[in-house]
This record gives structure tokens, C-alpha cells and sequence, in this order.
């Protein structure tokens, strides 16, 4: 496509944007609550109803990212997140057992309880 | 409703910019010293816990704070590389402090709108007057969505994005890898990211924390969000100030 059109420059002359430049939107956000950690086996995972999902047509519009932030999730060594898979018009996520194990024993040092140590986050995502 | 202006996506044709339109927007900028990095450890004998060498980058809690990293070291090593790290409180940079360069520009977006200022380039406003899109703001700039490779350990290679452009990395969140030895300790390590002035990225896995116990806690072997899906971006940087506060 010709570079031709809409074009906004800044005040010292550089070429902000052009009908061609990737502009980067921000969708949305989902707030994960605070979850205790469930004892399956042996292994602390995480309860059913922290998985999950929702569907925006927006993500059809570019080239979807998303990130984390903090919402309370006890997370002295690292905050922990889940998996994320964005497809088509959806966004899921699935907090991996194997993990979350690890994160719950490590946030139990020294003698810390293991609640509030899964969700507690909010994913950010965009275009 | 009334259509003033509108930015369609030239592939999808789906809006990109119209009255809603929201993205982040630079709220501070600066350069940490990875020279004054220091490891994180309660010492002493066990229960004990060593950290990685790190630096504070902001506090973390109900923030929409993304942080994008501009740290360039040519001789990529397993010392050159950083990683970022949530807690519920604070926001760490894990980097040594044995690195070449030692100067880590950080530049903090959020989603709080401060009002620009300057000669006006293009403003879009909705019906009531309320701009939704100012091109004087320093937005979010987001040239690349790179899906991680598995890494285990030594910097690899990613790729080579924007030659030319000054570019940035935000880390959605780094990928953890836990590992017992035995019952009693467990290391837990995290993604690394390595930047070159020619825009190369690389990846290394590095220990951030350790962890010696009384007790038997941990199952020994590993676990790993290494098979998970991950991802960072590549941030445009061309006109974003360095040193910046709204």
C-alpha cells in the first residue's frame, strides 16, 4: 500500500504514524479472586474455577498480547500465572498442577500458611 | 452515533482507534545501575533462602504498570541477561552485577491518562468533547508478539527483530522452573532475556531463588512452566523519553 494519506508527525518532524503504522490497542482486563490452594494426591494445585476464559472479537483485529499484574496473590518469591492460550476470538488460561505445587511449598517458608497463594492476579490484554 | 474518525485495521478491517479507544501510556522512565544489584538472602544457617542479585523496580499491588527493559550487552553470557519479577508488593530486575554495561533503562506504562502537552498533532474526541486519542501521548508501541522457545539453560538465540529501531522487551511474566535435589531445598529459576545493539534476543535460563529447609518439603525432581505457553514483546522505543516523569 502506498505510504500515503494520514500522517502525524511530532513537533520535531518524526513520523509518529502513517496509515501503515501498527497501532497497539488495549482490550481489556480480567481480575482473578484469591484462591486456597487444593490438596489433590499429595500436591497443592489449583481449585477448578481459577481456569477459565472469555472471548473478544477484538482479537481478531491484530496480534494479541496480554501481561500480569498484582492483585494480592502471597508471592514473596515470584508472583505465579497461569498458562495462556489466545485463539481465534478467545483467550483461556489453566494454572499448571506441577507448578503450583512448587509455588504453594515455597510460599509456605518459614511458617507462612498456604492461602491467597493462587489467582490474586489480573491479565491485561491487548492488540 | 456520530462517526468522527476512525482507524480500521488494514488487514481485518476491524476498529482499531474510535471513541473507546484505550492503550497504555508512559508514566516513568530511568536508568538502573545493575552494578549496585545486590543478591536478596536471610543468610545464616538453614532455613535459609539466596536469592539472584537484583534491583527494585516499582511497587506491584493493583498497579496496571507493564515495564519495558532496553539492556544491551554485546558479549551475550549467561551474566548479560535480566529478567523481571512480580511479587504482591514489589517489582524486581534479576541481573548481575558483573555485566559489561551496567546501565538498564526501564520504562514504565500504565493505564492512567495525564494530560499531554505541546504543539497539537492529531486529538480525535468523542460527541462530548473527551479525547480518546492524543498523538502527543507517549503510547504503548507494540512491534512484535514472540512465542518463547523451550530453554534450558545457555543463552539462545530467539531471533532479530527491527533492525535500526531502538527497541524495548516487556516480559508478561517470566517462566518458572523448579528443582529438588532433595526434600529439603528446592532452586527455582526463571526465564533470562539477553539484548543486543543489533536488536538480536536471546534467551538463558538463571536461578533467582533457593530455598534450604528442616523439613522435608519438596517432592524431589522438578516442575516446569517451560511447555507452557509464553511470551514477551518487542516494544518500540524510538520516541520514548528516557528519564520521564508524568
Amino acid at each position: 500500500m502506498a505510504d500515503i494519506g494520514l500522517r502525524v508527525k511530532s513537533p520535531d518532524g518524526y513520523v509518529e504514524t502513517t496509515v501503515t503504522t501498527k497501532i497497539t490497542k488495549t482490550i481489556g482486563s480480567y481480575t482473578f479472586p484469591l484462591y486456597n490452594p487444593v490438596l489433590v494426591g499429595g500436591k497443592w494445585t489449583a481449585p477448578a474455577a481459577a481456569n477459565g476464559g472469555l472471548v473478544s472479537n477484538d482479537f481478531l483485529g491484530g496480534e494479541p498480547f496480554y501481561y500480569f499484574t498484582a492483585e494480592g496473590q502471597r508471592s514473596t518469591y515470584g508472583m505465579l500465572v497461569p498458562s495462556v492460550t489466545i485463539s481465534g476470538n478467545s483467550i483461556s488460561w489453566n494454572w499448571v498442577d506441577d507448578v503450583v505445587n512448587y509455588h504453594v511449598r515455597f510460599e509456605i517458608f518459614v511458617n507462612n500458611p498456604n492461602t491467597n497463594t493462587v489467582g490474586g492476579i489480573t491479565i491485561h490484554y491487548g492488540v | 452515533m456520530a462517526v468522527g474518525f476512525r482507524v480500521r485495521n488494514q488487514s481485518t478491517g476491524l476498529i482499531q482507534i474510535a471513541d473507546g479507544y484505550t492503550n497504555l501510556q508512559l508514566a516513568k522512565s530511568g536508568v538502573l545501575d545493575t552494578g549496585t544489584f545486590l543478591p536478596g538472602s536471610t543468610g545464616g544457617s538453614p532455613p535459609s533462602v539466596n536469592g539472584g542479585a537484583r534491583g527494585f523496580l516499582a511497587s506491584t499491588n493493583a498497579t496496571t504498570n507493564l515495564h519495558v527493559i532496553r539492556y544491551v550487552n554485546d558479549n551475550v553470557q549467561p551474566i548479560s541477561g535480566f529478567t523481571v519479577v512480580q511479587s504482591n508488593i514489589s517489582c524486581y530486575i534479576y541481573a548481575s552485577n558483573q555485566a559489561a554495561n551496567k546501565s538498564l533503562e526501564y520504562y514504565t506504562f500504565n493505564a492512567l491518562t495525564t494530560p499531554a502537552s505541546g504543539p497539537v498533532g492529531l486529538r480525535l474526541k468523542n460527541e462530548n468533547g473527551a479525547v480518546y486519542y492524543d498523538s502527543r501521548r507517549k503510547s504503548l508501541r507494540v512491534l512484535h508478539v514472540i512465542t518463547l522457545p523451550e530453554i534450558t539453560g545457555l543463552p539462545i538465540l530467539i531471533g532479530q527483530y527491527s533492525v535500526g529501531t531502538k527497541i524495548g522487551i516487556a516480559i508478561p511474566s517470566p517462566r518458572f522452573y523448579y528443582n529438588s535435589v532433595s526434600q529439603d531445598r528446592c532452586t527455582m529459576s526463571a526465564d533470562h532475556f539477553h539484548m543486543t545493539s543489533d536488536n538480536r534476543i536471546y534467551g538463558s535460563r538463571s536461578p533467582i531463588n533457593s530455598q534450604i529447609l528442616l523439613s522435608n518439603t519438596y517432592p524431589i525432581g522438578g516442575a516446569t512452566m517451560g511447555p507452557q505457553n509464553a511470551t514477551i514483546f518487542i516494544v518500540d522505543l524510538s520516541e520514548v523519553p528516557l528519564n520521564f516523569t508524568a
